[in-house]
């Protein structure tokens, strides 16, 4: 493997008693389009604007090219920042914000700077706002703005605080979209933060994903997704089931827990007696009328209610000890069954989808 | 227009809270400034007052080489206490702006409010002691066989007067319009290669604009009418305007003529007021 562009090493930032990050070690690639993620307060912020420089790191090292930068003042850094509020200046016109950066680091005429301004202007479809004033533009127009600011400097690393979440739904969608081309047709480095799960499996090479400032998986969309490191990431994703139980036996890859809902099987290794925790994939779970027995991957439910969104349909069954499974179908799954409230189901799922995770 | 109003409803509410400083400046601002150029049409026979309607008074002033001296020379001073006071001030308020804790910036403001609770006059006379032929700073600067410098009585004592009386005002209102600066523009202009301190002057000044400009125009109207320093440090020499005023009205009774002067100096004010205010709002021009 190639070196990392980006690298931190033990980065940890404290206030006083207070830990905003607490040891962060990630290396991220060139070209790479990586997703910080994480509940408010996690540490991603904080993350993002150490790479700025904006926040000294109290301890751990970050790292350009191999190249420790702990000590570069932000504005050497040439690491330009989409903030979420934008933060353009509102005393300047549209291009002249957008030439702002160029301006400062100079070494280019004034016609040069106009052109090149114009021509980001006009990449992000908004160069015929040029003359308007900041106040004049809607929130998506500000941040194509703001996108073309810290473009037009043609960095090697581009970094976004929550970029899209000022938007409404419908825009966000179409910047996603508009972000996502931008990062392939660049090729160059995307350091995204976000708390939307939607933009950040939609975008990123990698996610990150973090809590209490630290990091606690590493990886692509679909391996968190289909995977999740711990109890945590399974909890936070929302995509599979997670039932907390003891490990009573073990043999060759698969384990049999005992939980609240019975005696379940997980593919992977636990000592016996060990306390662990077992997901199931809401999308991998099968829905049949009540009556066959149940076994070490299924068990049975009274269906409580169900949720459209387009055409998934996620249903909540509660189970004989009142917690509840939710299970997620397509609606045409569904409608063969003509469910009602009520209804006795019984759920089951493959074996090898049913995971212990790691604690 | 009064006709094509899509409705006649009118709103009382608003009324309710405009009328008392309506009120207010009509009875205590409105009717003495028309009154007062009223006045100044009227005559004086034999020292006493006499209501008439001439224009003498305005072609005496306006034909009078001392009244442009003084208007010069008031202007001027004025002028130049509205820059020197808001370079002085700036530091002091992007300190207590940027850098400074609440509580420090609570308690210094306390502190700039404190100066109006003493006379302005005591103030005026103490710094008579401080800027005298054998005063403090010339005493000061004989000990090391310098000096003395000749300060009272000069332009530039007025100057120091008019300073103390505007600085602490100038650095509130210069603290407010950069309490209002974005800083999370400031990162963005530092993200963006600005070291900081050139981010003043690219991003902190062009941001509080406005409450920059009124900070040094109050740095203006202050002093443009300021009777105290002219007179008590810059010994009447030569004499501003208000002091010109002062002389009508002692020398002869002459209010008509002292309000001459009044109403230009008005005009002047509101004049000046009207053109830093349009500066101020002005906007990028589109072209």
């Amino acid at each position: 493997m190639s070196e990392p562009i980006l690298t931190l090493d033990a980065v940890e930032k404290r206030y006083g008693a207070d830990v905003a990050v607490e040891r962060i070690d990630l290396a991220i690639d060139k070209r790479e389009f990586i997703v910080l993620m994480g509940p408010s307060g996690c540490g991603k912020t904080t993350t993002l604007r150490i790479l700025a420089g904006l926040e000294t790191p109290t301890a751990g090292e970050v790292r350009l090219w191999g190249r420790p930068i702990n000590d570069v003042p932000p504005w050497q850094r040439e690491m330009p920042m989409v903030w979420q509020s934008y933060a353009l200046f509102p005393f300047l016109d549209v291009r002249r914000n957008v030439e702002f950066g160029l301006k400062q680091r100079g070494g280019m005429s004034a016609g040069e700077r106009r052109k090149k301004a114009l021509e980001w202007l006009d990449r992000l479809g908004i160069a015929h706002m040029e003359k308007r004033g900041i106040h004049q533009l809607s929130g998506g127009q500000r941040q194509r703005v703001a996108l073309a600011r810290a473009l037009a400097l043609e960095p090697e690393v581009l970094l976004l605080d929550e970029p899209l979440s000022a938007l409404d739904a419908h825009l966000r969608i179409r910047m996603q979209g508009e972000l996502s081309r931008l990062h392939s047709e660049l090729g160059i480095t995307f350091v995204y933060v976000t708390h939307a799960q939607s933009e950040a499996f939609a975008l990123a090479d990698r996610v990150v994903i973090m809590s209490e400032g630290r990091v606690q998986q590493i990886g692509a969309p679909r391996e968190i997704y289909r995977a999740p490191a711990s109890r945590f990431v399974a909890d936070f994703i929302g995509a599979s089931n997670v039932v907390g139980g003891t490990v009573v036996e073990e043999k060759d890859g698969t384990v049999v827990l005992e939980t609240p809902v019975g005696r379940l099987e997980a593919t992977g290794s636990r000592a016996k007696g060990a306390a662990g925790a077992l997901s199931i994939p809401a999308d991998w779970i099968a829905v049949e009328p009540a009556g066959e027995a149940t076994d070490g991957t299924a068990v049975e439910g009274r269906l409580v209610t169900e949720d459209f969104t387009g055409a998934v349909v996620t249903l909540y069954v509660e189970l004989h000890d009142g917690s509840q499974f939710f299970v997620q179908k397509q609606q045409h799954e569904i409608e063969r069954l003509s469910l009602k409230r009520g209804t006795r189901v019984r759920l089951s799922w493959p074996l090898e989808h049913a995971t212990i995770l790691p604690e | 227009m009064a006709h094509g109003r899509p409705t006649k409803r009118r709103d009382m509410f608003p009324a309710a809270f405009i009328l008392p400083p309506l009120v207010w400046q009509a009875s205590f601002f409105i009717t003495p400034l028309v009154f007062l150029v009223w006045m100044s049409f009227w005559r004086v026979k034999n020292f006493r007052l006499t209501r008439d309607f001439v224009t003498a008074n305005w072609e005496r002033i306006y034909n009078a080489g001392f009244f442009y001296d003084a208007y010069v020379h008031t202007f001027t001073l004025a002028t130049v206490n509205a820059l020197v006071v808001s370079v002085l001030a700036f530091p002091a308020a992007y300190f207590l702006a940027f850098r400074a804790g609440p509580k420090v910036r609570q308690l210094a403001i306390v502190f700039l409010v404190t100066p109006f609770f003493t006379s302005y006059l005591v103030r005026i006379y103490s710094l008579q002691i401080i800027l005298a032929e054998h005063g403090i700073i010339n005493s000061a600067l004989g000990l090391v066989g310098l000096g003395p410098i000749t300060m009272l009585s000069t332009s530039f004592a007025t100057v120091v007067g008019f300073l103390t009386l505007t600085l602490p005002l100038v650095i509130l209102v210069q603290l407010l319009a950069l309490s209002q600066v974005d800083k999370r523009l400031m990162e963005a202009a530092s993200n963006l290669g600005v070291p900081p301190f050139e981010a003043v002057f690219k991003v902190v000044i062009p941001s509080a604009k406005v409450g920059l400009i009124m900070a040094g125009t109050f740095g203006f109207l202050l002093s443009f009418g300021d009777y105290v320093s002219p007179l008590f440090l810059g010994g009447s020499k030569p004499p501003t305007l208000s002091i010109l005023i002062a002389d009508q009205v002692k020398s002869g009774n002459n209010w008509p003529r002292a309000s001459v002067v009044a109403v230009t100096m008005v005009v002047t004010l509101v004049a000046v007021l009207l053109l830093m205010t349009s500066l101020a709002y002005a906007k990028r021009g589109k072209k």
